[in-house]
């Protein structure tokens, strides 16, 4: 394939297998958090802990941001911790939620299920964003527009990235040590590891070993 | 050249191994021997077509690492034995404000890694 697309990988030899899903999972997280500018002083919503939101929080807590995830298992309470998150929420306990009410500057939303955008917008500060990267294969249901109007909130979306944005972020991941979550398989497990992931049952990546095929 | 790969042939069929024909490597081409590929929940959308316009056979995959086997004439940002990714792009315009900023996923003319329409066209010159 041409040069052009081709990215760079400065990662030591035996993480390789873990730096696959940044090509993805990594800068789909990466981009949308420089671009509204997740960083020191930053208080950052990350909701979802799977595949994207478990790059999510790694790659918001080493961009120096207060990670703040949500989930709604709460068994993903302590490995949220451990991925550098400063503070869980399980957003189905509506008092956690209201703890954090009025306080993001931003939110990761990392869900492809279709849910209630308002109990995320409604934790926005004034002129917070939340930003989509889940491609729902059926639409959210719409939001409240008071919860947009009512602190000139933003909905926006983002798409992987560009490339010299995707080298950038492998070159950040490089420096932090930062490498996915990842269940590596063989080549002929595919169709289990299709259904597991359907069910949320994967530690956050599966990875195939070609040499297996 | 003709490749091993981990495809279907079909919506309702499992992915199994296959063999596809690539376009032998151009002057600017990167030949990459993949030794590891991620899998993303967009593989099995479009495996499966559960988004539109899914093209058979179908070869999933866009976590792609491994290490480079052989470089065209002109390639200068690579050499032998480097390891390399290739994430979601492997073509853009080159010519709108998109891929001029470097935001070639924004570019309507980008080339996904797979279910791209042109995916084996000739070399970009």
């Amino acid at each position: 394939m041409h040069e052009r697309y081709v990215l760079k990988i400065t990662h030591p030899e035996d993480q390789l297998a873990a730096v696959a899903p940044l090509l993805c999972a990594g800068i789909t997280t990466y981009s949308p958090l420089r671009h509204w500018g997740a960083g020191s002083g930053k208080k950052v919503g990350v909701v979802g802990i799977g595949g994207l939101g478990h790059m999510g929080i790694k790659l918001a807590h080493a961009l120096g941001a207060h990670v703040v995830a949500f989930t709604t298992s709460e068994s993903k309470r302590r490995d949220a911790l451990s991925l550098g998150a400063d503070e869980v929420v399980v957003s189905r306990n509506a008092e956690e939620m209201a703890a954090h009410a009025k306080s993001l500057d931003f939110i990761l939303n990392t869900v492809a299920a279709p849910h209630d955008l308002d109990a995320f917008l409604a934790l926005l500060k004034r002129d917070g964003t939340m930003t989509l990267v889940g491609a729902p294969a059926t639409p959210h249901p719409s939001p409240n527009v008071f919860n947009l109007i009512a602190k000139r909130r933003g909905i926006a979306g983002s798409m992987i990235g560009g490339i010299p944005e995707t080298q950038e972020m492998l070159d950040f991941c490089a420096r932090h040590g930062i490498t996915a979550d990842i269940e590596v398989i063989r080549a002929d497990a595919i169709e289990p590891a299709y259904e597991r992931m359907l069910k949320g049952d994967v530690k956050y990546r599966f990875v195939m070993d070609i040499a297996t095929m | 050249m003709v490749v091993k790969a981990y495809g279907t042939p079909a919506s309702d069929k499992p992915l199994a191994p296959m063999n596809i024909t690539r376009r032998a490597p151009g002057a600017h081409d990167v030949q990459i021997e993949i030794l590891y590929c991620g899998i993303c929940h967009s593989d099995l959308h479009q495996a499966r077509s559960e988004w539109a316009g899914t093209l058979y056979p179908c070869v999933p995959g866009h976590e792609i690492v491994g290490r480079v086997s052989a470089v065209g004439d002109h390639v200068g940002t690579h050499k032998v034995g480097d390891l390399v990714g290739v994430g979601c792009i492997v073509d853009s315009c080159q010519h709108c404000a998109e891929c001029a900023e470097g935001l070639e996923n924004y570019c309507d003319g980008m080339i996904g890694t797979y279910n791209g329409p042109t995916p084996d066209a000739p070399a970009i010159p």
